[in-house]
């Protein structure tokens, strides 16, 4: 207490530096509340909304498919979705390690996850696992709070309810790749999971069927959960497409092709309807929704009777026989022969120095006219006729009948075959065109290439009275911003007689109904509904000296890849043509033995279904599957 | 006033003299605080706010009953308040080696005690006594206070090694504080700032061990925390800048609402405000602290004794602390260490021991006329 006056002076002067040094500090918080409220608040704030707001895609149903009744072909199934979003996972590891308790989820899968978020910006979503089934979705939406960035998304898998039959025309649906992603700037290829059309219908009016985004701007929160909607714009849902495929018909097919290298179409030779086009063996492209595997996929492209293939459209082989009717109509056109007029078959043809080729026929056909040439398929007839017609006047005639083109405009898988002319040979091969080229061509063999459809393209055309029918497999006309009613046109008539179309349908009538014809064997044998038609048979490999000494004297006792390829094409009824129907059986051997008899049976299911189609009401698209 | 001597201060004389006007401030601060946590819970009282009612509650009576008692009752009870507070830290240490992990508190039925906040006070109380007992040669020598500082260093060192860097600082800083306000030779404190280093480089060689040594590591070293300190300060600085001058509004913090800022509860409250309310509410706020500062300056100027003096600033250099490393924190211009925002985050042990605090202060405002001996008399 001695001098505590003196204590307390000091104690008063010491106070006034912790006093001032507390205020300093005090104007330095001070300082940098009004630096981060004031100066840099703009900057705060539009972190604050990115924080906050995130902006979500909607992603629509895609359109279904539909045949011409409105069987529903490829429809959507209901799934969850996991995602993973960065921005709202702060360690995204972590969090998909914890998925484990909940899903199976090998270190592969995790990488890979990983691998695809660095690629992608932050707050675009990944997609983690999808094919969820409703408890694991509920079970992680359950406990969402210990899985920051992982939400549950509800989603559709397409699915495909008749499996194999038909794939190849409807095509299928896998993961967008990189090309795409290039080329379309669509928001919804950039979605996780999302799928579009790869194949068949599905790629051909994919932007029909994908339908339009949708987005909406929400408030989540810290693990990326939306806590509000602040705007909304639905997606637009994908136009469902209906073919003019009849599944009844597709099926029917088929099971007649079940087991064959095979494929036919039928198809209405006024309007170009495809009823059907069946190529066997097929895939289940339901494997393809769920993300086939590695072995399965290339199982699938290895196998030589390429099921992934739409042999319909894309089977490249030659015609065989069935081409005789260009030839014969060109050269009835070109005035080169008469109906009347005969040419002598001794089995086999001599020209030039050397030259010789033989008919199918060894012991020949005698005194052939335009009408036994085409019912009993004489090569020789062709080989005459084709010498002096040229090749130049075949290849103008076939192109007009719909070879050497892709048939069905806008539609993928197809092949346009090869029309050989002299640009093309000298083009491919360097070679001059010589007599024997025209003369293998002239029996739709040599470098001629077609498909089964163009096949069924030229008797459609021929048949028909001369119009340019094109062939489609969809009802109406199709676009991206919609579906509209297909309005019938009439097609460009062809610069042909009648009375030569004539000529060329009375060869076809005998080839099926006369007794010496081809296909007699396969006549419908009715006699208000006849089929006309042509067999073929394509040669692959000529029987060698070898394997006649090995006793292998016929076609069918070789191995398969040896055979001959089987080809018909049939058109009925007679009196009133409407239906044709090409079958192609790769190595089947003899057109009139195997291809004939499939399309027989084909085309008395079809007369069974005609009355049918003729009357289907017509039916709003949108309203299939409900 | 005169006339009183030690023990003879009617109730009613010291009801007169109650500071009531830093009591209404203090209450203020305590009503944003409640605010403020039923805010930080979305508009739900019962999360947070409502528990923090019933310390504000508990705390407020502790307070009136220090501020009423004989200061001769206060110093009576500055060693076994701090043996206390050193056997409590202890158990802590004891409990959170045997957990495994880094404790801070001690359960004692429902509630939790955390001791390190205990022992802010304590060591104004045991300093503040220390102080009574030196004249003033004294207080300027440096021998006198080895016993008081080991006994300070104790508290500090068992609250590191929590290990809770944050609260041991504060200790210290409180420490060092007093014992320059009670006088001791300005030149001891040129000593001290240049030989800290080298006893902290000595420390951490011969006295720390390895597990020690680890924990104290983990305070320096960013990485520790797992969600990451730099990720707290970015979303607390948006909340700052996004709430701008005039602020979000009341119960319109997005940054807290949508829980990206975290510990918006504890630690982080300031954000929220500072969110909802803006600039112009940190100054009503930093205000209101200051004035609460202020009379607790006023109060150690008017009082006649040492004792008084080192409680009421002793208690207020306490409390600037607190508020001034949670600003300094959460705006950034300090590391994260876990000190909250007095009077306003939810935190019982934190609300009870500044209730305490002002306890001392207003105990000092209304015994301060009275005649102090330097030892303790039985």
């Amino acid at each position: 207490m001695r001098r505590d006056p003196e204590r307390k002076r000091i104690f008063t002067r010491r106070s006034f530096i912790v006093g001032g040094a507390q205020a300093g500090l005090v104007s330095l918080v001070g300082y940098r509340l009004f630096d981060l409220q004031v100066l840099q608040s703009h900057k705060f704030k539009t972190m604050s909304d990115k924080n906050r707001i995130s902006f979500r895609v909607l992603t629509p149903r895609r359109g279904l498919i539909a045949d011409c009744f409105g069987l529903v072909l490829a429809k959507n199934k209901k799934s969850f979705q996991l995602n993973i979003t960065r921005e709202h996972a702060p360690n995204p590891e972590a969090s998909l390690l914890k998925l484990k308790n909940f899903i199976p989820l090998n270190d592969t899968e995790i990488e890979d996850i990983l691998d695809r978020m660095r690629v992608r910006p932050a707050f675009v979503p990944v997609l983690v696992k999808d094919h969820l089934i409703a408890s694991e979705a509920f079970n992680i939406e359950e406990a969402s709070f210990d899985l920051p960035g992982i939400t549950v998304e509800q989603s559709y898998n397409r699915f495909y309810p008749y499996n194999e039959i038909g794939a190849q025309i409807l095509g299928y649906v896998g993961s967008v790749d990189k090309k795409t992603l290039e080329t379309d700037s669509d928001v919804l290829l950039e979605q996780p999971g999302f799928r579009i059309g790869k194949d068949g219908a599905e790629r051909a009016y994919e932007k029909t069927l994908r339908g339009r985004a949708g987005n909406k701007r929400v408030e989540v929160n810290v693990s990326g959960r939306i806590v509000d909607i602040l705007e909304s714009n639905p997606a637009h849902q994908g136009f469902n497409v209906v073919l003019t495929i009849d599944w009844a018909l597709q099926e029917f097919v088929h099971e007649q092709l079940a087991g064959l290298s095979a494929a036919a179409v039928i198809m209405d030779i006024h309007t170009g309807k495809i009823m059907a086009s069946v190529s066997t063996p097929s895939y289940n492209p339901n494997k393809f929704a769920r993300g086939i595997k590695h072995n399965e996929w290339a199982a699938l492209n290895e196998s030589k009777m390429a099921p992934m293939q739409n042999k319909s459209l894309r089977g490249a082989w030659s015609p065989g026989s069935t081409f005789k009717i260009i030839v014969a109509l060109a050269a009835l056109e070109e005035g080169i022969v008469s109906p009347k007029d005969t040419y002598f078959c001794r089995g086999y043809l001599e020209w030039g120095n050397n030259y010789k080729k033989y008919c199918w026929s060894r012991a020949g056909h005698g005194n052939v006219n335009l009408d036994e040439s085409l019912s009993e398929s004489c090569d020789v007839y062709y080989y005459e006729v084709s010498q002096k017609l040229g090749i130049d006047k075949i290849s103008k005639y076939a192109k007009v009948f719909g070879f050497g083109q892709r048939p069905i405009p806008n539609f993928p898988g197809q092949f346009k075959g090869i029309l050989p002319t002299r640009r093309w040979l000298k083009q491919r091969y360097d070679q001059d065109w010589r007599i024997g080229d025209t003369i293998n061509i002239s029996i739709g063999q040599g470098y001629l290439v077609t498909t089964p459809l163009q096949n069924a393209l030229s008797f459609a055309r021929l048949t028909n009275g001369g119009y340019a029918v094109v062939p489609r497999i969809i009802r109406d006309d199709v676009h991206p911003w919609g579906v509209w009613p297909y309005k019938d046109k009439v097609f460009p008539k062809i610069n042909v007689k009648l009375e030569n179309l004539n000529h060329v349908l009375k060869g076809l009538y005998n080839a099926v109904n006369s007794p010496k014809g081809t296909a007699r064997k396969s006549s419908l044998n009715m006699d208000n509904w006849k089929m006309i038609g042509k067999t073929g048979t394509v040669q692959t490999r000529r029987i060698t000296v070898e394997e006649r000494a090995r006793g292998i004297t016929k076609d069918e006792d070789r191995i398969w890849d040896f055979r001959d390829h089987a080809n018909f094409v049939g058109v009925a009824p007679y009196h009133a043509p409407r239906w044709v129907v090409s079958v192609f059986v790769e190595h089947g051997g003899g057109g009139s033995a195997v291809a004939a008899p499939i399309a027989k049976e084909i085309m008395l299911k079809v007369k069974e279904r005609e009355a049918l189609w003729d009357n289907i009401p017509y039916f709003n698209s949108s309203g299939v599957g409900e | 006033m005169i006339g009183y001597s030690n023990n003879n201060l009617p109730f009613t004389e010291k009801l007169k003299r109650f500071p009531l006007f830093l009591f209404l401030l203090i209450l203020l601060l305590c009503f944003i605080g409640l605010i403020m946590l039923y805010s930080a819970a979305r508009g739900d009282f019962s999360r947070w706010a409502s528990s923090q009612l019933i310390f504000l509650c508990l705390g407020l009576i502790i307070m009136c009953v220090v501020a009423f008692m004989p200061p001769r009752f206060i110093r009576l009870l500055a060693w076994p308040m701090y043996i206390t507070t050193l056997v409590l830290l202890l158990l802590v240490m004891i409990i959170g080696a045997s957990g495994g992990g880094a404790e801070r508190w001690i359960a004692i039925g429902p509630i939790r005690i955390q001791p390190s906040e205990i022992a802010k006070y304590t060591t104004v109380v045991l300093l503040a006594h220390i102080a009574q007992s030196f004249d003033w040669d004294e207080s300027r020598q440096i021998k006198n206070w080895i016993i008081p500082l080991l006994a300070v260093f104790s508290l500090f060192f068992l609250t590191l090694i929590q290990p809770d860097m944050g609260t041991a600082l504060l200790i210290a800083m409180v420490a060092i504080t007093i014992i320059f306000l009670a006088g001791l030779h300005w030149w001891w404190y040129l000593f001290g700032i240049f030989s800290a280093p080298v006893i902290i480089m000595l420390s951490w060689k011969f006295i720390l061990r390895e597990y020690q040594k680890k924990r104290v590591e983990t305070l320096f070293n960013p990485e520790s925390d797992p969600l990451g300190s730099g990720y707290h300060i970015i979303q607390s600085k948006i909340s700052f800048g996004s709430g701008g001058f005039f602020g979000k509004g009341f119960l319109q913090s997005t940054q807290g609402g949508l829980d990206y800022l975290p510990e918006k509860h504890t630690d982080f409250i300031f954000a929220v405000f500072g969110e909802e309310f803006g600039l112009q509410g940190e100054i009503f706020l930093i205000l209101l602290y200051v004035l609460i500062i202020f009379s607790c300056y006023i109060v150690a100027w008017r009082c006649r004794h040492q004792f008084g003096r080192i409680l009421a600033l002793g208690a207020a250099t306490n409390f600037f602390l607190y508020m001034f490393v949670n600003m300094g924190m959460v705006t950034g211009i300090l590391p994260v260490v876990g000190v909250p925002l007095p009077l306003i985050s939810k935190g019982g042990s934190a609300m009870v021991v500044i209730l305490f605090g002002f306890g001392l202060v207003m105990n000092a405002h209304i015994h301060r006329d009275m005649v102090m001996k330097k030892q303790l008399e039985f």
